[in-house]
């Protein structure tokens, strides 16, 4: 049942465009991100010619400066938008009515779009990495792999996060707007706590910092098993408590 | 076995009682109209029917299921909603493919194409977002009967649309008769008239009637009387004070029409009272009220 | 100016991707019916998905078009 209705999702993705957003969003800023780090320095001299300010050379780190700052907030509004509306369109739309009334178990509906939504997310992720890390190659040859790679498989612990809060915040509005207001208002509630330092090693928030930390140094696995592991608790806590309260939900 | 029984199923909102003590009897094999003015809480009664409200007192049991304990019985309902909205990025053929697939049918190719010829919409190739009210409703038929369930529930199947689509919509539902149990809401009493076999009528939330049609006709039918005499004037004073009228209005010149609590008794009293007198019988005539008439008479005074 | 001249191989897929992206999201306008279209006229949304560069799309996508032709919002 799960794939049936996976598959459904995904004839949706390319009949609705929401395919072409994700996939041009993600293959865009892939490739601009080691482009802006190798030529800003440059374009910014080029610009103010009178004043000479001092930019320090680009290094192949900046490439995934610029990847994870474009993840993190042009991507990252992007996704959420379209992931949004999954289940509260549907809901508010009434098709979410017609397919429950079917007799389809409402929690493995909800599961597909999440698991649809996490496994496209990824590949989307994949690609873009790729792409990012042959830039950069291209660009920077002295670009590591490893710590590329690494800090791109935080984020996507990260996004899984994201992904289980956007679900989450889709099953208990009844439209868009409520549910972009239960997201944001988590989302700005875990940022607040993330200022106090005894929740901060907890909380899902500290992963972006985490990643910038390993871009500027080194990858250390050692300490980001904690922040790991109680943001896949909390992740696997949104997705069941969503998909239980929709479950029991009047529609 | 009936397809549905519901025991003081009863589903507020707030303080507003959309459905109270509802006691429903729907036998196997029966097409049921259900019928009630708007607000009435037909619509509810469906959403709780099929899981989509919860409700706040009673029970149902659909198919011998109760229906709170697993939603297992939904696969066995095919259902059409008020206002049927679908994927509209989906062209008619994509979407029934989609629900062939979620209800398990295996080969479904032939099916759809029938049921795209049974609805008319097998020339369409557009996508649903581009279709007019009545085209989704007739989509919706499809989608309801696809599958070939026992039970069906209609919320008012005929609402959007034009005199044809309803004749063969009601013909289609007609077709069923014997092999499928058929629920449809509606507030049109034609409807109920030419195809139904029975019939529950709401008011305010409340089952004010459960019963055949034929039932029906022979108790609430058969006490109206239409009569013509020579003093009608006369005749009405003496009648008014007998506690066996319920009512009487006077129609054209002579004539009178009655309500009366017991026809038998009347059909002997009558007489009496007009040879006591002294008052000339012209015509007497036994009403058979149409469905509207008792309709009427159940939503205005209660049962 | 010069800048662009003198890395022009490196801009050009980033523009590319751009570009093909627009037209998708043009053709889509184009095909839709009017009463799909949500908040602007169709023109306006052209002139949206144009100027706002790789965002112009994207905004069309999410918010340019009704979930239903009926729907109100
Ligand atoms: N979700 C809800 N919240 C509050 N009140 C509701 C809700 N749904 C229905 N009602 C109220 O319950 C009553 C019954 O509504 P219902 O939709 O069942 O009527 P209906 O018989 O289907 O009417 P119609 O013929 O207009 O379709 C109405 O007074 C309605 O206002
Ligand atoms: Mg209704």
């Amino acid at each position: 049942m799960v794939t049936k209705l996976m598959k459904k999702e995904w004839n949706e993705y390319l009949k609705t465009g929401k395919f072409y957003i994700l996939l041009f969003v993600f293959i865009f800023f892939a490739i601009l991100s080691p482009i802006t780090a190798k030529f800003m320095p440059e374009f910014i001299k080029s610009l103010s010619q009178e004043i000479t300010i001092t930019v320090p050379p680009p290094t192949w780190r900046d490439s995934f400066v610029q990847f994870s700052k474009n993840l993190n907030q042009i991507v990252f509004i992007v996704i959420v938008l379209v992931f949004l509306g999954s289940v509260a369109e549907e809901k508010n739309h009434g098709t979410a009515s017609l397919v429950a009334a079917k007799g389809i178990d409402r929690r493995k509906w909800v599961f597909s779009k999440f698991l649809f939504q996490i496994l496209f997310s990824l590949a989307m992720l994949t690609i873009a990495f790729f792409l990012c890390f042959y830039y950069a190659k291209l660009l920077f040859p002295e670009t590591q792999f490893y710590l590329a790679f690494s800090s791109t498989v935080l984020f996507a612990v990260y996004l899984f996060f994201i992904l289980t809060l956007t679900i989450f915040s889709s099953s208990i509005g009844n439209s868009m707007l409520q549910s972009a207001g239960i997201f944001f208002a988590i989302f700005i509630i875990l940022n607040i706590l993330n200022i106090i330092p005894q929740v901060n090693p907890y909380n899902p928030m500290t992963l972006p910092s985490i990643e910038n930390q390993w871009i500027a140094s080194k990858v250390a696995w050692g300490n980001t098993i904690k922040p790991i592991i109680s943001t896949v608790l909390l992740s696997l806590i949104l997705i069941f408590s969503g998909a239980a309260y929709f479950h029991k939900q009047e529609l | 076995m009936l397809a549905i029984k519901t025991e003081g199923l009863s589903k507020y909102f707030n303080n507003k009682k959309a459905v109270e003590d509802l006691n429903l009897q729907v036998p196997e094999g029966v097409i049921f109209g259900y019928l009630g003015p708007n607000g009435a809480g037909k619509t509810t009664t469906i959403r709780l029917l099929l899981s989509l409200a919860k409700p706040t007192k009673g029970r149902a049991y659909i198919l011998g299921e109760n229906i709170s304990k697993s939603r297992n019985y939904l696969k066995k309902i095919g259902f059409l909603p008020e206002v049927p909205s679908f994927y509209n990025f989906f062209t008619a053929k994509e979407f029934l493919n989609f629900i062939s697939d979620i209800s398990g049918m295996v080969k479904p190719n032939k099916k759809i194409e029938e049921m795209l010829q049974l609805v008319e919409l097998n020339k369409e190739k557009k996508r649903i977002g581009t279709y007019s009210r009545g085209m989704k409703q007739r989509l919706g038929i499809a989608q309801a009967i696809l599958s070939d369930p026992p039970l069906l529930i209609l919320d008012e199947p005929t609402s959007a649309l034009d005199p044809e689509g309803r004749k063969e919509t009601l013909d289609l539902i007609a077709s069923f008769k014997g092999q499928k149990t058929v629920f449809f809401s509606t507030h049109i009493l034609g409807d109920v008239e030419k195809i139904c076999d029975m019939v529950g009528i709401i008011k305010e939330g409340r089952l004010v009637l459960n019963d055949s049609i034929e039932n029906l006709k022979k108790s609430h039918s058969k006490r109206t009387l239409f009569i013509e005499v020579d003093k009608p004037k006369k005749l009405m004073e003496t009648l008014q004070y007998l506690n066996w009228v319920e009512e009487m209005s006077p129609v054209n010149k002579n004539g009178i029409i009655l309500q009366v609590k017991d026809l038998q008794f009347a059909q002997k009293s009558l007489p009496e009272i007009l040879s006591k007198e002294n008052i000339l019988l012209n015509k007497w005539e036994l009403k058979e009220p149409t469905l509207e008439d008792i309709f009427l008479e159940v939503v205005h005074n209660g049962n | 100016m010069e800048f662009i001249v003198k890395y022009w191989a490196y801009l050009l897929p980033v523009l590319i991707i751009q570009v093909v992206f627009q037209i998708i999201a043009l053709v889509d306008l184009a095909r839709r019916p009017r009463e799909e279209i949500r908040g602007l006229s169709k023109p306006l949304w052209v002139v949206i998905i144009i100027i706002f560069e790789i965002l112009g799309p994207v905004i069309y996508f999410i918010f340019g078009k009704k979930y239903d032709a009926g729907d109100k919002n």
